[in-house]
This record gives C-alpha cells, sequence and structure tokens, in this order.
C-alpha cells in the first residue's frame, strides 16, 4: 500500500516536471542591447526556460546585484546600476531552471562599458569601449596634474599621447572588426597610420622643444 | 637526374588513384561554447587531406553562411591564404548569437588533367554556438548535399556517422562516398594506399554509415556526375559533382 502511494507521487510529480526529466542542458546567453543587458534562456531555439530563476552576481567579488525571474520567452532585461558599472568589474548571470538545470554567462568589463555614463565623461554610441576605459585610466593622471606641478614634460606628452590615441585604438579595433565583416577599409588604415606618424612627430616635436 | 625523374613518374602514377579531392572548410572550432570562443577564423582549400597535399584553388564563386533559416553571402570578405602550401582561403568570423551555424562554399569548377574532368566540390560544415542544437538537420538546397542523420557536430571518435546523400534535392542511391582524415601536421601514416581514402556507398534511400575510427576532422565526399558536360578547350568533358561534409569527431579528457 506504500509502495502504491510512492510509487503514484513519483508519477504525480514525473508529470509536474516533464521538462527537468529530459537529458538536455540549459543554456543561457546575454549581450548588451542598446541601455540593458539582454539574457535569453532556453533548453533549445524552441523550447524557452519560462520563469527560470536569475542571479547576477559582480564576477569579482561575489556580490549580488539582482535576481529576477525570465518571462514565457526566456528572456530578461538587466539594467545593471552605474555604481557597479565603474567598478570595472566582470558579471556573472547564474541562470537555475530547475533541478539540475543551471547554467551561467560571463560577460567581461569590456562588454559592459558600452553601459558606463560617468559623470564628466559624455557617451558616445558609436566608440565607446576604449574611450571609457581610456578615461578610466587617465583620470588618476590627470588629478595628478592638479595636486602636484612637478610632472614633467614628458609625463605630460604621455598623459596627452595617451589621450589621443585612445579614439586611435578604438578605431583600430572598429577596422578590425569592419574586415570582418566588410573587409577592409583602405581608407581608414592609411587614415590611422597617417594619424599615428603625426601624433609622434608632435611628440618630437615638444621633446626637441623641451631642451 | 634521370633516375629521380622516373623515381617520381612513377611515384605519381602509384600515388595519384590513392589520393582523393576534397573540397575543405575547416573552422578553428565546430563548439562555441562561450564569448571568449566567439572568434574563429574558417579555412577554405581544395586538397588531398590525408595526403596532405594541397591544390591551388580559384576563388569560390560563393560562400555562406547559413542559421536560422537565413543566409548572407560572405565570399566578398574572403581573404587569400596559403594551405598545405597552395592558394587557399581564409575568414575570420565572430558569433554573436546563439544558432546551428552552415558554411557552405561553392567553388570554381577545378579542371584536372589527371582525370580528364573537371571537379566541383560542394562543400560544407557545420558550428553550434552559445549552447543550441536545434536545426542540423535542414538541408540548404544546395546542388548536392550531405543531409546529416547524425548530429554534425558534438560526436566522439568511434562514434557511427549517418547521413543522406541529395542530388538536386533527391536522394541519390549508390553514391559512392569517400571518406578522409585532415592530417594536417602529418601526425599519421596510411599503412598503404588503400586507406589512404576509405569508401562506403549510399544504399536504396541515398543513406550511408560510417564508423569514425579515431579523433580529428574528417571530411565525407560524395561523387556524382553532373548530367551536363563542361567544355574544356573546345571539347565537352565530364563534371564530377562533390557533396563534402566536414566534421570533428573528439576523444574524451581526462577528468583531473
Amino acid at each position: 500500500m506504500n509502495n502504491t502511494f510512492a510509487t503514484l507521487l513519483a508519477l504525480a510529480l514525473l508529470l509536474l516536471f516533464p521538462e527537468q526529466g529530459i537529458a538536455h542542458r540549459v543554456n543561457i546567453f546575454a549581450f548588451v542591447d542598446g541601455e540593458a543587458v539582454q539574457i535569453e534562456c532556453s533548453f533549445s531555439k524552441s523550447q524557452r526556460v519560462r520563469h527560470g530563476r536569475l542571479i547576477m552576481t559582480d564576477a569579482q567579488d561575489g556580490t549580488v546585484l539582482e535576481e529576477a525571474i525570465t518571462d514565457e520567452q526566456g528572456r530578461y532585461r538587466y539594467h545593471p546600476d552605474q555604481a557597479f558599472l565603474m567598478t570595472g568589474h566582470g558579471l556573472k548571470i547564474s541562470l537555475n531552471a530547475g533541478e539540475g538545470h543551471q547554467s551561467s554567462w560571463m560577460m567581461t568589463p569590456d562588454e559592459l562599458q558600452v553601459l558606463a555614463v560617468s559623470g564628466g565623461q559624455k557617451k558616445l554610441a558609436s566608440q565607446p569601449n576604449l574611450l571609457v576605459s581610456q578615461a578610466k585610466s587617465s583620470q588618476p593622471a590627470a588629478a595628478g596634474q592638479h595636486g602636484k606641478e612637478d610632472l614633467t614634460m614628458e609625463q605630460k606628452i604621455e598623459n596627452m599621447l595617451k589621450n589621443e590615441l585612445a579614439p586611435m585604438r578604438q578605431m583600430l579595433v572598429q577596422i578590425y572588426a569592419s574586415q570582418q565583416e566588410h573587409g577592409p577599409d583602405i581608407k581608414d588604415i592609411i587614415g590611422g597610420i597617417g594619424w599615428i606618424i603625426g601624433l609622434f612627430g608632435m611628440a618630437a616635436f615638444f621633446k626637441n622643444n623641451k631642451g | 637526374m634521370k633516375k629521380t625523374l622516373i623515381a617520381a613518374a612513377a611515384f605519381c602514377l602509384i600515388a595519384s588513384p590513392a589520393m582523393a579531392h576534397f573540397g575543405m572548410i575547416i573552422p578553428s572550432d565546430s563548439v562555441i561554447e562561450d564569448q571568449s570562443e566567439a572568434k574563429i577564423e574558417l579555412q577554405v582549400s581544395f586538397s588531398h587531406p590525408m595526403e596532405g597535399n594541397g591544390m591551388n584553388m580559384a576563388k569560390p564563386v560563393s560562400f555562406k553562411v547559413f542559421a536560422d533559416g537565413k543566409s548572407e553571402e560572405l565570399a566578398g570578405s574572403l581573404q587569400p591564404a596559403t594551405i598545405l602550401d597552395h592558394d587557399a582561403w581564409k575568414l575570420p568570423f565572430q558569433f554573436k548569437k546563439p544558432g546551428v551555424y552552415q558554411f557552405a562554399v561553392v567553388p570554381e569548377p577545378y579542371w584536372e588533367p589527371a582525370e580528364d574532368c573537371f571537379i566541383m566540390h560542394y562543400a560544407k560544415t557545420y558550428i553550434s554556438a552559445f549552447g543550441e542544437e536545434e536545426g542540423w538537420d535542414d538541408p540548404l538546397g544546395l546542388k548536392t548535399e550531405i543531409v546529416p542523420l547524425t548530429r554534425p557536430f558534438g560526436n566522439y571518435a568511434g562514434n557511427v556517422f549517418q547521413g543522406q546523400v541529395l542530388l538536386d534535392g533527391k536522394p541519390a542511391p549508390g553514391t559512392e562516398v569517400e571518406i578522409e582524415y585532415y592530417n594536417k601536421d602529418g601526425r599519421y601514416e596510411a599503412p598503404n594506399g588503400a586507406l589512404t581514402t576509405q569508401v562506403v556507398k549510399t544504399d536504396a534511400n541515398g543513406i550511408f554509415t560510417y564508423g569514425i575510427p579515431f579523433a580529428g576532422w574528417w571530411g565525407f565526399a560524395a561523387l556524382n556526375t553532373a548530367d551536363k558536360k563542361m567544355a574544356h578547350d573546345g571539347t565537352p568533358k565530364d563534371v564530377e559533382l562533390g557533396a563534402v561534409l566536414w566534421m570533428e569527431f573528439v576523444s574524451p579528457k581526462t577528468a583531473n
């Protein structure tokens, strides 16, 4: 009698959670889409993870940033707050889609920087990544400039070059990306080389003038 | 000198029947799991894969990627490359969304004097990106193609592979399928000429079966002769149509 009850209970549970019994993995995929991180969870193209539990954590220190539930389409739009984005840490998105169905997705700081809008920095939609990261790394140097007057000419030139080269680096990344999609744009490459030569010429000019 | 030439000529005579031509598409990875693996390179060539000999390949007529019922022409982005010391092509590619991606090449006809015919190999390969597995059994509608009955990625060496050969969209019974290992770094040596290229035939439904003996990239070339001939120096010649499929078979990793 007891056995029959246990069997019936097991069968009932199986009926309640049919998907969990299927031997397939659960997938999580996330990308920056406009102003947010678009998260998509699925067992396959035609079978989405409805009401899966999502936990967003700081990939570096494990701080839980937000918990959420996916919609009927297995989707969720996550708006990370600026305080987290300014840490420059990566993001870990964990999905729990029921017993035994867990997966996670990592996003690098580089991917996320598109979303960061710091007080002093203007957001440039088309060339965000390196500009923002460059701005961040050059801020302490700029603050130092105000604090101390004893920055050497070389350091100033270095800072200037760093700032000037940031969009250049971004441009090279874009050239690389466009090469992958549309083939190389020779105009951009020649322009870029010209820019580099010009900057080094300027650096040489300042260096000579100093002496 | 004379001896060398005779030896070379003899070698050519003996060796060439054992070597099969293969249109090739070899991506740097067959399963993409996360963003760190999302950038790959595809190498497109026309080679004798087991012998590790290349032939010069003219720029392909078409090189398309298919995913989610859509396709995109990428031939314009192909870059010249040298593969097995011969002219070939390469393409960097970045996966942005989950999906089963099929890459297919349509080459210029290759004139093979030794066989007195043109060769056209419609080669393709599959890549699963970010965990998606649906759609690998969709035919692309190529002139001739192998439609897998075994999922064409995520297979162990030792698995059995089954596929159906289609010619003009219809199953092709009695078709010979040549099979070779891509011996890129000369790792293996065929113990005899018959082991360079292995051969199976399709059944009444155009279906063939093959057990993959060891890990690596394996190519399957299902060969038929086109209805129409093509002119070479004014003489009509046969055109060999190859439906070629490249897949990676792997060994399990040892758990630590």
